[in-house]
């Protein structure tokens, strides 16, 4: 009998097991996000990263992570995710410093915007946009004592439930275009910067607004502490540098709030925490204009575009290289090729890019002169590898001006062209370079003044290959 | 605890290994049965176990005491004290209100009005359920078809089994008893087939009623806010609902018992496939039906005393059974109503025979049979519009509303924002055929059979498969309150 019910039982195991496994394969179709942040820091080496950031929308719009990892030849990983907060944020911390002790640490102020006590969190209607968002920083989580006791903590209803989204959010089977979707995407990260600019019309309402509803930042004595415990337990693993950080907000904003209601407790904070070191680059960039922000609504969010992105990332590396150093690391990104100006194609193998960036707005000119915000640069030619059949690459065109500002296209500022001259040209057969055309058209507000040589860019699955040409662009 | 939950997802893997480890302790068995079905209904509100225990109590004596003397008179008033406890703690708990309530409105037709406030008071769940399993112990023993038992931990845990005890099928002593008496050896086909309905009862109820509950409970809701085939896609979607939520908590509960060894009868068998409501009867809730019969029905004299008798007798058992289902006037004209029909069909059924054989129709030619199911489905489901409305007055929008013809609306989207979308719609309708071609199959072919002569890998497939469906398609969360119906009577 015993034997029988040893048998039931380990059938009974292998079931959940299977069960598990088939959930755990189902779970990208349900979850709040395609991408989760944790998928990248997990396929990380165990210690290997340098530079942590914790935050939210504001951190990944303001910081230019490949920028910064180039320019500082280290491993900097993000877990900033849309809407989150400071509670949130503990558990993120918790998590990654079960993995990795980096030597910096980072932490972006607008994780105290949501201006809620931990008990109003965790009340929210289940129903609202912002409820949701609650989802992204913690469904990509491996599942150990940390997702549950966040389970526990901010999500009401059975653990189980709330520990697997296609229990939890099952009902979205319904969304059967959605989940098609997903299902036929091949989860890859499509380069996307914020390449929008604040309108002139949202400009003029930010000038003639008097006040802002939300001009309070009341930071609650329960967000205190959780930063507080990040701070603690970052010390505690090893974290030699903290930095609390404050990315600029626009000026028409930041004069009309009361912005002093979280600078004082921030900058009282740091000084209570000697490794702590506040940085508010709205000292250090007072007046940034609205091309160097994105269109967002006003009075919303507050998130610099990538222009902006690039200007504050480069003096937060010089901050970080004056009291860190790193062991050196080789990337595989554009920025780190641009910005450490290095001669070889491709740092994977011997693969050469081949191609010519013909013309610059029309015209075949080796410098072609823009005046700033009147028309954008519109970059075309041909790319591919050499002897090497092209397939849908991504390709971009980096624009360098100098060491400290480097732009690169995003996917949405590049469209395929058709090439079937290429082909012809290098006498090759079934199409061979058809699909080797681009036009990229970059809006000229989101490059700051100045004259840029202009590369080209291929990325192929996980090579990038990248090459100079004699073209230059001049803004004014 | 709710066998759609989580918490007896827990329990039942828990109490099933610990109930075979002691399975061949008798003594050890039943008290480990009995404690886990105190935990298993004290879950819910620990208080009422105290009604199950004295219910029990009450019963175990008066079943010792009946065996004892051949008194008639003491007999009868053993019987009576039995009958007095249970029907007692059921009236006051089920009744009271209803018959303040009844009262408060007699007057009202007379013109006066009487301020009388109703008592608060929590209705426990499944006292309709153990109050008849343990009534039929006590009638039994004196009726002298049964031996009272002389173990008391056999008889709590008969009392309180807990895959039965919230909401059927409501076994007879002489069935359930014994099977207290003695120990199971550990089958595992059995085990097997038991978890297999556990899961078909599962999908029976997450995918299929909780999903029909959410278009019906959004027209029964606001009854004037649909009318014509709305109302009649409502209907027949609660036919199913009620089928589906009822018949797969007998499946659970069946399953659940057989993995332990125990055997529990039959409640349903595809009842709406019935060719009359005589025979819906047959096939409904059949734990109920046949309790009626054996201590109502026959008790009144059943069909013993000319026709006219049997047609009131038959009347009177829908009428309380109607009443059993709820203490409301709905239930009791939904008990009308079967009663009345089942009454017109016995008086009919000769003349219907001789104009079946003038006619030369055939009743067992297949387009025949359909025609009578069809005609029992309508009758059943217009009889479930008095059982689902929340009042007669939303009976009646309901009813009304089914001639207003706006058949059109199966053409366009109006149906899909009713509660369920249009994907949802669908996969309600597919999973509902799907059901009923499950049933017909298996009355023909065990499924369970030709699932077992499959090879591993298909097996195990359709297992998971059964799982994930489950998982994905099942109506849970914090979206619905997905409690039995059948737990309220």
């Amino acid at each position: 009998m015993f034997k029988d019910l040893g048998k039931i039982i380990l059938k009974g195991l292998g079931f959940l097991v299977l069960m598990f496994l088939a959930i755990t394969l189902l779970e990208p179709l349900f979850t709040e996000s395609e991408t989760s942040v944790w998928d990248d820091f997990y396929k990380q080496d165990q210690n290997s990263v340098d530079v942590l950031i914790l935050g939210n929308s504001h951190a990944n719009a303001g910081l230019d992570q490949e920028a910064m990892s180039a320019k500082l030849h280290s491993n900097i990983v993000s877990l900033a995710t849309r809407g989150q907060n400071i509670y949130q944020t503990y558990y993120c911390a918790l998590e990654a410093y079960k993995y990795q002790t980096p030597e910096v640490l980072i932490i972006e102020n607008f994780l105290f915007y949501e201006r809620l006590t931990m008990e109003a969190f965790i009340d929210q209607d289940p129903t609202i946009n912002d409820y949701m968002k609650r989802y992204l920083s913690f469904e990509g989580k491996k599942i150990g004592q940390v997702k549950i006791e966040e389970s526990q903590a901010f999500f009401k209803g059975s653990l189980i439930e709330n520990m697997f989204p296609v229990i939890k959010k099952h009902e979205r089977w319904t969304d059967v275009d959605k989940i098609k979707e997903r299902l036929y995407s091949n989860k890859k990260q499509v380069r996307q910067k914020g390449t929008t600019v604040l309108s002139l019309n949202s400009a003029k309402k930010y000038k003639t607004k008097d006040k802002f509803d939300l001009n309070k930042y009341v930071i609650h004595p329960e967000e205190r502490n959780a930063l507080q415990q990040i701070v603690d337990l970052a010390i505690e693993k090893g974290t030699k540098k903290i930095i609390l950080l404050t990315i600029p907000f626009y000026k028409d904003y930041r004069d009309k709030i009361d912005y002093k209601s979280l600078d004082i407790p921030l900058k009282k904070f740091s000084d209570n925490n000697s490794n702590v070191t506040y940085i508010d680059l709205n000292n250090v960039y007072p007046n940034l204009d609205r091309t160097y922000f994105s269109n967002d609504p006003v009075g919303f969010n507050q998130h610099l575009n990538y222009k902006g992105a690039i200007v504050v990332s480069n003096y937060l590396v010089d901050v970080i290289e004056k009291t860190s150093a790193f062991e050196s690391k080789t990337q595989n990104s554009p920025e780190y090729y641009l910005y450490n100006n290095i001669k070889k194609d491709s740092t994977i193998n011997n693969s050469r890019i081949i191609g010519n960036l013909e013309r610059i707005n029309g015209t075949k000119e080796l410098k072609y002169v823009i005046p700033q915000g009147k028309s954008p640069v519109v970059a075309s030619g041909w790319m591919a590898i050499k002897d090497v059949k092209s397939k849908p690459y991504e390709m971009f065109i980096g624009l360098v001006k100098n060491k400290n500002f480097i732009y690169i296209s995003s996917f949405s500022e590049y469209k395929s062209k058709d090439r079937k001259d290429v082909t012809k040209y290098f006498k090759k057969e079934d199409g061979f370079y058809d699909i080797s055309g681009f036009q990229i058209k970059i809006n000229s507000n989101l490059l700051e003044k100045g004259t840029y040589n202009l590369c080209m860019i291929l990325k192929n699955e996980e090579e990038i290959l990248v090459k100079k040409t004699n073209k230059f662009v001049e803004i004014n | 605890m709710l066998f759609n939950s989580l918490d007896f997802a827990v329990f039942f893997p828990i109490v099933f290994v610990l109930y075979w480890l002691v399975s061949q302790k008798l003594y050890l068995r039943n008290i480990l049965i009995l404690v886990s079905s105190y935990v298993f209904y004290g879950w819910w509100d620990w208080r009422f176990l105290i009604l199950i225990v004295i219910s029990s109590l009450v019963d175990f004596y008066v079943g010792q005491q009946l065996d004892k003397t051949e008194d008639s008179k003491k007999r009868k008033m053993f019987l009576y004290l039995s009958l007095l406890v249970n029907l007692g703690f059921l009236f006051y708990f089920k009744y009271t209100n209803f018959f303040i309530d009844t009262f408060v409105d007699s007057f009202k037709l007379f013109g006066k009005t009487l301020e009388v406030s109703t008592l608060n008071i929590i209705l426990p769940v499944g006292i309709s359920f153990y109050t008849f399993q343990t009534l039929s112990y006590t009638i039994d023993i004196y009726r002298k078809q049964l031996k009272p038992t002389k173990d008391p931990i056999a008889f709590f845990a008969f009392v309180a089994f807990f895959p039965q005890l919230v909401a059927g099928p409501i076994e007879r002593a002489s069935h359930l008893l014994p099977q207290f008496y003695k120990t199971y050896k550990f089958n595992y086909n059995q085990v097997k087939s038991g978890l297999l309905l556990m899961a078909f009862g599962l999908f029976k109820k997450m995918v299929i009623a909780d999903r029909a509950a959410l278009y019906v409970n959004e027209v029964y809701n606001n009854p004037g806010n649909y009318e014509g085939v709305e109302t009649i896609i409502a209907t027949v979607l609660f036919a199913f609902q009620i089928y589906c939520d009822f018949s797969g908590y007998s499946d659970i509960a069946i399953g659940a018992a057989r993995t332990m060894g125990f055997d529990l009868m039959k409640n349903f068998d595809s009842p709406y496939l019935s060719k009359s409501i005589t025979e819906f009867w047959r096939r409904w809730h059949i734990s109920l039906s046949t309790w009626f019969r054996d201590y109502v029905y026959i008790p009144l004299g059943g069909s013993r005393n000319g026709k006219y008798r049997t047609y009131a007798n038959l009347f009177i058992v829908f009428l309380v059974s109607g009443l059993w289902h709820g203490a409301a006037m709905t239930f009791v004209i939904w008990g009308a109503i079967h009663g009345l029909i089942i009454v017109l069909e016995k008086a009919t059924s000769k003349p219907k025979d001789i104009l079946f054989q003038k006619l030369n129709m055939n009743k067992a030619n297949l387009s025949n049979k359909l025609v009578f199911i069809f005609i029992t489905f309508t009758i059943v489901c217009f009889a479930w519009v008095f059982f689902r409305a929340n009042t007669f007055a939303d009976a009646q929008l309901i009813v009304s509303g089914f001639f207003n013809n706006n058949f059109y609306e199966l053409f366009g989207d109006q149906l899909y924002l009713i509660g369920l979308k249009e994907n949802e719609f669908t996969l309600l309708m597919l999973t509902i055929l799907g059901l009923v071609f499950i049933e017909r199959f298996h009355r023909k072919q065990s499924l369970f059979k030709i699932l077992n002569q499959q090879a591993l890998p298909f097996r195990w497939a359709v297992y998971v498969c059964i799982g994930l469906f489950i998982t994905l398609f099942g109506v849970y969360g914090d979206t619905i309150a997905s409690e039995f119906i059948y737990f309220q009577f």
